[in-house]
């Protein structure tokens, strides 16, 4: 990761949920701290490696849309295996579409229950270094 | 950001901001609150947002802000939007992820003196009952054919398969706890899924169970009606539709932000993905959010029982007279097709309650014999540890404020916030000294919850009595509280 680039996610404040304010070289990065971010937000301590991959594949219209229905995926993902998933393997990246396998480990102690990835205010920003976005959590 | 300067006062309670603020508004839209809470609302961007939402297709009069609101995502928390059926918008996010999140009042004879002894055996037992925390799932694994059958029929459905609950309890329930017009086919996988062992369980976050005991009564023919008498003993469950309805909100935002393009929808905010409510994707939207609403009454329906057997579980023997009888339960997120004025006409209308209450006054349709000369009871839960209140529902707020009032305190600390200022296990321990027992899975979930990161629920109460949106029938303090 490139040297100049601040932190790869930070929790932001919001009144009623919880935000991540994530930052990438480019979208692989950025898709990756995200996921990373949002499995910080949702155990304390990891639990037993999972020893299974799952599959997501997605579609999207734009970039946002793509960030927010592959955070979603992993929060399914995440709730009915009752893992949280923080490996990821992206074979095929655009825009546009995702395909990845996935893995991670048992919860041993939930910190909290995130329930979706929202489009509140949502934005990639793009700048010289790299692209960054703010995602508020429904909690 | 809304100024202050941009608002006009219209009575004592009641701002407005005219159409003039920006050009596309296409109604005013009113603030309900004192100076005190005016000037918390316009400390973060929920103003903003309740501008936002004066530019949907089909809004009617104004779109409403309630003392208790907050900045959400999209909509205000503490709002309402009404449309014109049947072009009118329906908009997941005026609806909120937790749909039909809501609160239940049980009542019972019982004397606070005669309860005291056993205040924390009765948190145990509830504790154990009620599943309650991040991930927790309940005993209750259901079937698809079951599933089906929750979301069309609700808490219906518990009373007549499970045995769980009277005919009464349904007579008191918003919608009977089986809204019409909920169609399972239009519920996602995903969502079934996450729900299949969800049901009868708490759930994390601001949702709470209490043990309460009346403390006040301002409106004694109503607190007549309503079974509440000053000493006795009462139980309170805030929940909603679990992981269902996020998922439901998740799948509709996703496909109605693309939906609305075709019908010509400009949005300001991609949370306020909204269609026409005649569109295949509306009527596909309220079907799968009725189901999820139909969820919520079933979960609530479920946790009452297991409240019930939780009371026998530790005073069969000891205390006779335990029974808890159905006050009430209301939804506080939810879009309901209602008719009201416009224009001086009656009206057909989609009204959008995000973080608001139904508010039903004396005669309103679909409320039980026993509350109809008295109006529908309103329940505005407290944050942790402070008091609730019992309102009733009135003919103003029917004719004001499309049948709706406020919800609960609002928060004004971030959770992060809350966290920084509050630590969980002094805050338990404060609690304890005054008395209250506290169960909680998580001590950094309690700190979040803090009474400090709410506002004064006495303020959002007066000036919602004030304004004569619903008026203050009992208070009621926690001896007890279990937390998600």
């Amino acid at each position: 990761m490139d040297a100049n680039l601040p932190r790869p996610y930070q929790e932001v404040e919001h009144t009623a949920d919880v935000a991540l304010r994530v930052w990438g070289a480019a979208q692989p990065e950025l898709f990756a701290n995200a996921a990373l971010g949002l499995a910080e937000l949702m155990a304390d301590e990891h639990g037993p490696d999972l020893e299974t991959w799952y599959d997501v594949a997605l579609d999207a219209p734009d970039m946002e849309t793509l960030l927010v229905d592959w955070l979603n995926a992993l929060i399914y993902l995440g709730e009915i295996h009752g893992c949280i998933l923080d490996r990821f393997a992206f074979i095929a990246l655009t825009p546009n579409s995702l395909q990845a396998r996935v893995t991670g480990h048992r919860i041993r102690r939930p910190k909290k229950a995130i329930k979706a990835a929202t489009f509140h205010n949502l934005e990639i920003e793009r700048a010289a270094n790299g692209l960054s976005v703010t995602v508020v959590f429904d909690v | 950001m809304v100024q202050k300067r941009d608002l006009k006062r219209l009575s004592d309670y009641l701002y407005e901001i005219p159409t003039s603020l920006r050009s596309d508004m296409r109604v005013p839209a009113r603030i309900y609150a004192d100076d005190k809470l005016l000037e918390m609302a316009l400390e973060d961007r929920a103003v903003e947002q309740l501008v936002n939402t004066t530019t949907l297709p089909g809004i009617v009069r104004y779109a409403l802000a309630m003392p208790d609101i907050h900045q959400g995502y999209g909509f205000s928390i503490g709002g309402v939007a009404a449309t014109k059926l049947p072009d009118g918008v329906i908009s997941p996010g005026g609806v909120g992820y937790d749909i039909n999140c809501g609160v239940r009042l049980l009542a019972s004879n019982l004397t606070r003196d005669e309860v005291a002894p056993h205040v924390g055996a009765l948190m145990n037992a509830v504790y154990r009952r009620v599943p309650s925390g991040v991930g927790q799932g309940g005993a209750l694994k259901l079937s698809e054919r079951d599933m089906d059958e929750v979301l069309e029929r609700g808490a219906s459905w518990v009373v007549d398969k499970l045995g769980y609950g009277t005919r009464e309890d349904l007579e008191r329930t918003e919608e009977r706890g089986s809204m019409a017009g909920g169609e399972a086919r239009h519920v996602s996988k995903q969502a079934r899924d996450r729900a299949r062992g969800q049901l009868g369980t708490l759930g994390s976050g601001n949702h709470f169970l209490e043990i309460d005991q009346v403390v006040e009564i301002y409106d004694q023919a109503a607190a007549d009606a309503y079974g509440l008498y000053p000493g006795r003993i009462a139980v309170q469950i805030h929940s909603g539709s679990r992981a269902l309805g996020h998922q439901v909100c998740t799948d509709y935002v996703r496909r109605l932000q693309q939906a609305a393009a075709q019908y010509g929808i400009k949005l300001p905010d991609r949370e306020l993905a909204c269609v026409p409510f005649d569109s295949p994707e509306g009527k596909a939207y309220f079907g799968a959010m009725v189901c999820a609403a139909n969820y919520a009454w079933a979960n609530r329906q479920v946790m009452a029982h297991q409240v019930r057997q939780a009371f026998d579980d530790v005073l069969a023997g000891k205390v006779n007279r335990r029974e808890l009888s159905m006050v009430y339960d209301v939804a506080h997120n939810i879009a309901k097709v209602e008719t009201y004025p416009v224009e001086g006409q009656p009206t057909r209308l989609c009204v959008h309650r995000k973080g608001a209450t139904r508010s039903l006054g004396p005669g309103g349709q679909g409320l039980p014999d026993a509350y109809r000369e008295i109006g529908q009871p309103v329940l505005i839960p407290g944050s942790m540890g402070t008091a609730s209140y019992v309102l009733a529902g009135t003919r103003k707020a029917m004719e004001e404020s499309f049948g709706s009032t406020c919800h609960g305190a609002g928060r004004v600390l971030s959770r992060q916030s809350a966290k920084r200022q509050v630590r969980g296990d002094e805050l338990r321990a404060e609690l304890e000294r005054q008395g209250i027992a506290v169960r909680a899975g998580s001590m950094p979930g309690l700190a979040e919850e803090a009474p400090d990161a709410y506002k004064d629920i006495d303020l959002v109460v007066e000036v919602v009595h004030g304004a004569g949106l619903s008026r203050k029938v009992a208070r009621l303090e926690p001896l007890g509280v279990m937390k998600g």
